[in-house]
């Protein structure tokens, strides 16, 4: 029989460990929950550091996000959402298309007095571009859509194109800077004339997109009808529904195919609002350098200046992206922004 | 006397297992604690390193033809304000930019004879780092070495 | 007799345990403490080199930057430079502008030698500590000053005083 003193101590014992297994598995709980979030967390911070080096260098660099699906719930920009966790990639405009390989490039989007630039983060992309006009506005889209997304020569993950179709052909596997100096080079010298083929599904489950550019309306999915050589339409057919957008450049027919209405909404938004920034701060530059006699041999240009960056401004002011006028007025204003600019850095103003 | 110093030594026995847990809870505690001050500082010395990067990058303070960065040019120091770079750059800092061969605030007044800049309200808890950059006087063409500060509000 | 040291062999293995968990104790906090962050002074040091090789002298041609300065007292230095040979001008003025722009808490030193200088030889020209290079924690920028003929390989070395 045991003594009074033993089941004491047994007592005492089994309290202790029971307090200490409790404290154990608390402890442990809460880390292995932590853990499995945290590592999520962990993988987008590291992706959002990824994102600021090429933002700042300018050097595209890829990257692996494990689980993708899991780890990046959607991107609603400029937040990436994840099971746990939101993580902004403010100040940084960021089109991100998640996937278990992406690569992150620098866009510069240029008008010489100013450069807009963006960050285009994608995973492996296949686009056909379909003309059915023999325009030759359709091969300038193309080229100016090309221009504007990742050139992949320098990473693993690859962005390719391809011109659909001839009869029953079709020509793929170029990057960007190929497809620009050759494919496209060559259609234009030799003006060829392409035809809408079949087997679309069995492209589409093959993960190609296609870029469909006419005159007339056409049962596409991705529709651009250009209405000169600056605007037009891009036409997005889900189902039934069928949405019309106007794009005023390259960058809104980009933000369109990587993701839709969304990116859409939020480039022409940080387009403008940068936009509105280099204008205010250029008009001040340019008064600045009015008054310095060294700068007197660029007076006459910086004033013709001043006087076409205060148009932009006052477009900007009242500015609808959604409006044609409006659209077309700023591009003029744009446009002619630049060719003084030329003439002032041509001076040695600039 | 025998069973009850049996009995004291195992009480005895007994405080100190508690010691021991409880010393090992605190420096635990102790560890994390540390652990994530030190977490803290990272975090802000990164922020700092990209706001650093991002500005001797940035097409709106630096002269187009320096592709490597870092090469500001004095007239746009002078014309961009505290109200743009927060639309570009977020807030949570200030920045400083000092021309080591020139003195006086930048304004359109001082230019260009003038070497400081300050971009938003300077507060006295913040956290600051510095790198060296370039600074092109655009009225002379003569390429100055400055120091770009940029302070994290705590 | 085992009975009578049993308490002391308890007390004794207590006393030992908790000299083990304060060891623990000590080393999980010194190993969180992480040194400055080797981003910022990777870029401080980039930037140094960067902004120093590009600045005007306020002199005239050979000498009218840093980096024609440097490269003169490494190519031609017996060429005249403001009332003195290039190698005089840059021993003179490299270490002034490099100590006006560096911060007091940082030491450098600086090597400028031709590209591929363990296999080709050359003159080698440095400023600064020679001490710093053998520093534990130090941090490096190299930049190339791109010559007809024979590129210049520019080293900067930094380290905590």
């Amino acid at each position: 029989m045991i003594s009074a003193f033993q089941l004491f101590k047994i007592i005492l014992g089994v309290i202790m460990s029971v307090f200490v297994i409790i404290i154990a598995m608390q402890f442990s709980g809460r880390y292995i929950q932590l853990g499995e979030s945290g590592k999520q967390v962990s993988t987008v911070i590291n992706l959002k550091k990824a994102i600021e080096d090429v933002y700042t260098s300018g050097v595209p660099t890829d990257f692996k996000i494990s689980d993708a699906k899991k780890t990046i719930e959607f991107y609603r920009p400029p937040n990436i959402i994840t099971p746990s966790a939101t993580v902004s990639l403010e100040p940084i405009p960021t089109l991100l298309v998640a996937g278990e390989d992406i690569s992150i490039h620098r866009i510069d989007y240029e008008i010489g007095w100013w450069k807009f630039q963006l960050i285009e983060a994608v995973p492996d992309t296949k686009i056909l571009f379909v003309p059915l006009t023999d325009d030759e506005s359709a091969w300038h889209v193309i080229e100016d859509i090309a221009k504007y997304m990742p050139s992949t020569e320098n990473t693993r993950t690859k962005v390719r194109f391809g011109i659909w179709c001839n009869r029953t052909e079709f020509y793929f596997g170029w990057e960007k800077n190929d497809f620009i100096n050759k494919v496209i080079r060559l259609f234009l010298i030799e003006k060829r004339v392409l035809n809408f083929c079949e087997n679309v599904n069995y492209l589409r489950k093959k993960g190609y997109k296609l870029v469909v550019i006419a005159d007339d309306d056409y049962n596409a999915d991705f529709l651009i009808k250009p209405k000169s050589r600056k605007i037009g339409y891009v036409y997005i057919t889900k189902g039934d529904e069928k949405k019309a957008y106007l794009y005023k450049n390259p960058l809104d027919i980009v933000s369109l195919l990587l993701g839709g209405e969304t990116f859409y909404e939020y480039e022409n938004k940080r387009f403008l609002k940068e936009l509105g920034v280099a204008v205010n701060a250029s008009i001040r530059e340019a008064n600045i350098l009015m008054t310095s006699e060294r700068m007197g041999r660029c007076r006459v240009e910086l004033a013709s200046f001043i006087s076409v960056l205060n148009d932009i401004k006052q477009k900007l002011e009242q500015m609808n992206y959604k409006n044609e006028d409006d659209v077309n007025e700023l591009n003029a204003y744009l446009e002619e922004s630049s060719k003084i600019y030329e003439r002032i850095d041509r001076l040695g103003c600039g | 006397m025998k069973g009850q110093s049996h009995l004291m030594e195992y009480v005895l026995l007994m405080f100190f297992v508690v010691m021991i847990m409880v010393v090992l809870m605190f420096f635990l505690t102790g560890w994390q604690v540390t652990s994530s001050t030190s977490q803290q500082y990272e975090a802000m010395s990164h922020k700092a390193a990209f706001l650093l990067r991002a500005f001797a990058n940035s097409p709106y303070l630096n002269k187009k033809t320096y592709p490597e960065g870092s090469m500001f040019e004095d007239s746009k120091l002078t014309a961009i304000t505290c109200e743009d770079l927060r639309k570009l750059y977020g807030s949570g800092w200030y920045a400083e930019l000092k021309d080591i061969s020139m003195e006086g605030e930048c304004n359109e007044e001082t230019y260009p004879n003038c070497g400081e800049w300050t971009f938003c309200k300077k507060k006295e808890k913040s956290m600051v780092f510095d790198i060296p950059v370039n600074i092109y006087r655009k009225t002379t063409g003569e390429i100055h070495i400055g120091i770009l500060k940029v302070g994290l509000y705590v | 007799m085992c009975e009578r040291f049993s308490g002391q062999t308890s007390m004794l293995v207590m006393v030992l345990a908790i000299i083990v968990i304060m060891a623990l104790g000590v080393f999980l906090i010194t190993s969180s403490i992480k040194p400055q962050s080797d981003e910022y002074n990777n870029l401080y040091v980039h930037n140094l080199l960067l902004s120093v090789l590009r600045a005007n002298t306020g002199y005239r041609q050979p000498c009218d930057t840093i980096a024609s300065a440097i490269s003169c007292a490494s190519l031609t230095p017996d060429r005249s430079c403001e009332g003195m040979s290039c190698y005089q001008f840059s021993a003179r003025n490299i270490p002034a502008v490099i100590r006006e722009v560096i911060k007091p808490s940082f030491d450098y030193y600086m090597i400028v030698q031709p590209e591929n200088w363990e296999i080709v030889g050359g003159e080698r020209i440095t400023y600064g500590n020679p001490d710093v290079a053998k520093k534990r924690s130090r941090w490096t920028a190299n930049e190339k000053i791109l010559q007809y003929e024979s590129n210049l390989q520019i080293q900067l070395i930094i380290a905590y005083r």
